[in-house]
């Protein structure tokens, strides 16, 4: 009784042990590179709706916030040429800014980050659920826990990442109440599910993909159970409900214009980093080749989750073709042609799901930057095949004890040697290469793509550095924006002079560039400089500084 | 008609794989392999290198050699002669 107690509230001290790491930690990291951009969008949008309102005093106040966005960092990417951002997680942030008169950089540049990191837990722990119900194994349910938290490229954006680690949470979410729905085909559920099918899409297009998928899984149960009413039925409100809630919380749609309706997906496509440096070479964003994203995943997730989760996929694969071979002609009441149970129908509705987001992959060029953070969100993919391919040996072995205490310890300490590295990489998991890649290999990839070194090196400067310091940028990052997180004290003694060499004390580079720096020669460190400092985690260049001589 | 609409998505979905497997990843591979060598920055990069050596080739006294200058010469004024020569 008590070790079954003990099973059960487990995912609460482990809930409360991460909080307890998390809060400790929050403060090391920077300012990611997309954080004031995000911010200005939810100061947009939140302007945009008080428009139509009497709330003139917001109004003033936003207008104001605005203005010191304008002049703080006046290089921001104009939020009119990407518009669709900012909804869900940035407007309530500008609202509770403005609310509650939050007005140093630093203050509310923490609350982001503490909420961001509060949503995460949320997510990981609804991962929990999702697996926990699905397969009933505390074990499997705890483990999914921490490698969804702990996943060293996820634990290193929890803190700052509002966009696409938001993304990812967002789809566990939405696909709860997907679960939720089969489990159960309520009006209630399925309302849930519409709703978060609609916050997906607004986070990110990307996310249409889902309500595809759950029209696809709707039409092959007709074939199977030819209940035409009940389905058409399920169709039309699902329909109704996301388009809806879609309207109803996405401003950007109201904006839109017929010939803008006409052409709704081409301003998703556009890139703001023309230019990515993958594998050694300089591509365009718009034409990197098809290995990309897989080469991103393989060397950045730990080998043992990649190996459980081709596994995984295998069997779940191979049980849905077997499936597909056995497809008798006629319909056998009660039964389906592609599951068994309602878990099989959510492992299919998973499996359409990621096979979807591949063929988009393959057939479309997206324009990819940054790593893969644009789909980090596959991460709940491969999380959940790696969970089916735990359960399934547990299940094999459910009769040798030794052989499942072994999968046990082993899958323990895999994950330890995962938390020693996340230890290791620290601030910097987002930059965590697993061990398959040598050490010099790693320098043919963009490292620090969040731009996180920022903070770390205008402190290291400054550490050496008592008088007005001049500090020029051989990178794509802007620099100047990492004040927001440091004392504004020391803002004095702080001057930037971006690409103009000529001037600077210092120069930093992530060697993050948006040019092909074999043939434009903008960053290129003039020779009075010579390499003051590399910063290096686990033989990963982070970051180098220039002095002059 | 079940069995008919599997097997046309089955179908449907071995077409879209094979074709973007074969053709379309040689077909993205070339439009990437042109793309990235007319990147802005290399032409960029070969418009100043031609303007240098413009630049670098009028400092000096003479561009051509003599026997050079008198065969461009006999060229230019022979092509001359034929684009007046229009009857």
């Amino acid at each position: 009784m008590s070790y079954f107690f003990f099973k059960k509230n487990l995912i609460y001290l482990l809930l409360f042990i991460t909080s307890i790491i998390g809060f400790n930690i929050i403060n090391d990291y920077g300012i990611g590179i997309e954080e004031h951009f995000q911010r200005k969008s939810g100061f947009y949008w939140l302007n945009y709706i008080l428009n139509f309102t009497n709330l003139d005093f917001l109004s003033l106040r936003v207008s104001e916030k605005l203005n010191e966005i304008n002049s703080f960092t006046p290089n921001l990417f104009p939020i009119e040429k990407v518009p669709y951002y900012g909804v869900i997680f940035d407007l309530p942030l500008a609202f509770i800014e403005i609310i509650f008169e939050i007005n140093q950089p630093q203050n509310y540049f923490r609350i982001r980050h503490i909420t961001m990191f509060v949503i995460s837990l949320i997510g990981a722990f609804t991962f929990y659920k999702i697996i926990l119900n699905r397969f009933n194994d505390f074990f499997v349910a705890n483990f999914g826990f921490l490698i969804f938290i702990f996943l060293p490229r996820i634990f290193g954006s929890i803190f700052f990442d509002n966009k696409d680690t938001l993304f990812l949470i967002i789809v566990t979410f939405n696909i709860y109440f997907l679960f939720n729905y089969l489990k159960n085909s309520s009006i209630k559920n399925l309302t849930f599910f519409s709703l978060f099918c609609a916050l997906c899409v607004s986070t990110r297009i990307i996310g249409i993909l889902i309500p595809f998928s759950f029209i696809f899984f709707i039409f092959l149960k007709h074939l199977s159970d030819d209940k035409y009413k009940e389905n058409i039925k399920t169709i039309f409100i699902f329909v109704i409900f996301f388009t809806f809630f879609l309207f109803i919380h996405w401003p950007y749609l109201w904006t839109l214009s017929l010939p803008e309706w006409l052409n709704f997906f081409s301003p998703f496509f556009q890139a703001m980093n023309p230019t990515v440096y993958f594998n050694g070479e300089f591509y365009q964003s718009k034409y990197l080749p098809l290995s990309y994203l897989p080469t991103w995943i393989i060397l950045t997730t730990p080998v043992f989750i990649l190996i459980l989760f081709f596994y995984g996929l295998f069997l779940i694969c191979n049980r849905f073709a077997n499936n597909f071979l056995n497809v008798e002609s006629f319909n056998t009441p009660g039964k389906y042609d592609f599951w068994n149970s309602k878990k099989e129908a959510f492992d299919l509705m998973i499996l359409i799901n990621f096979v979807l987001v591949i063929l988009l992959y393959i057939s479309v060029d997206l324009a990819l930057l940054s790593g893969w953070r644009h789909f980090y969100f596959l991460n709940f993919y491969l999380l959940y095949f790696v969970c089916f391919c735990i359960f399934f040996l547990f299940e094999k072995f459910k009769r040798d004890n030794l052989k499942q205490k072994i999968i046990k310890y082993s899958l323990i300490i895999f994950l330890s040697i995962q938390l020693v590295d996340i230890y290791q990489y620290h601030p910097f998991q987002s930059s965590y290469f697993n061990n398959s890649i040598s050490k010099n290999k790693r320098e043919k990839f963009e490292i620090d793509t969040q731009s996180l070194s920022r903070m770390h090196a205008i402190k290291e400067i400054l550490k050496f550095n008592n008088g007005k310091t001049l500090i020029g940028t051989a990178s794509w990052t802007p620099l100047e924006d990492a004040r927001s997180m440091i004392n504004q004290d020391l803002w004095k003694k702080l001057n930037f002079t971006g690409t103009n060499f000529k001037n600077a004390d210092f120069i930093y580079s992530n060697h993050y560039y948006d040019v092909d720096t074999n043939f434009n020669k903008k960053y290129q460190i003039p020779e009075n400089f010579y390499l003051y400092k590399i910063f290096s985690v686990d033989g990963t260049k982070i970051y180098s500084i220039y002095k002059k001589k | 008609m079940k069995i008919f609409v599997y097997k046309a998505l089955f179908i449907g979905l071995m077409i879209f794989v094979v074709f973007y497997g074969t053709f379309g990843y040689v077909i993205k591979s070339y439009e990437s392999k042109i793309q990235n060598s007319l990147n802005k920055d290399k032409l960029n990069f070969f418009i100043n290198k031609i303007r240098s050596e413009l630049k670098e080739g009028l400092k000096k006294d003479r561009i051509l050699n003599k026997e050079d200058s008198v065969l461009l010469n006999q060229f230019i004024k022979k092509i001359t002669r034929e684009l007046n020569d229009t009857n």
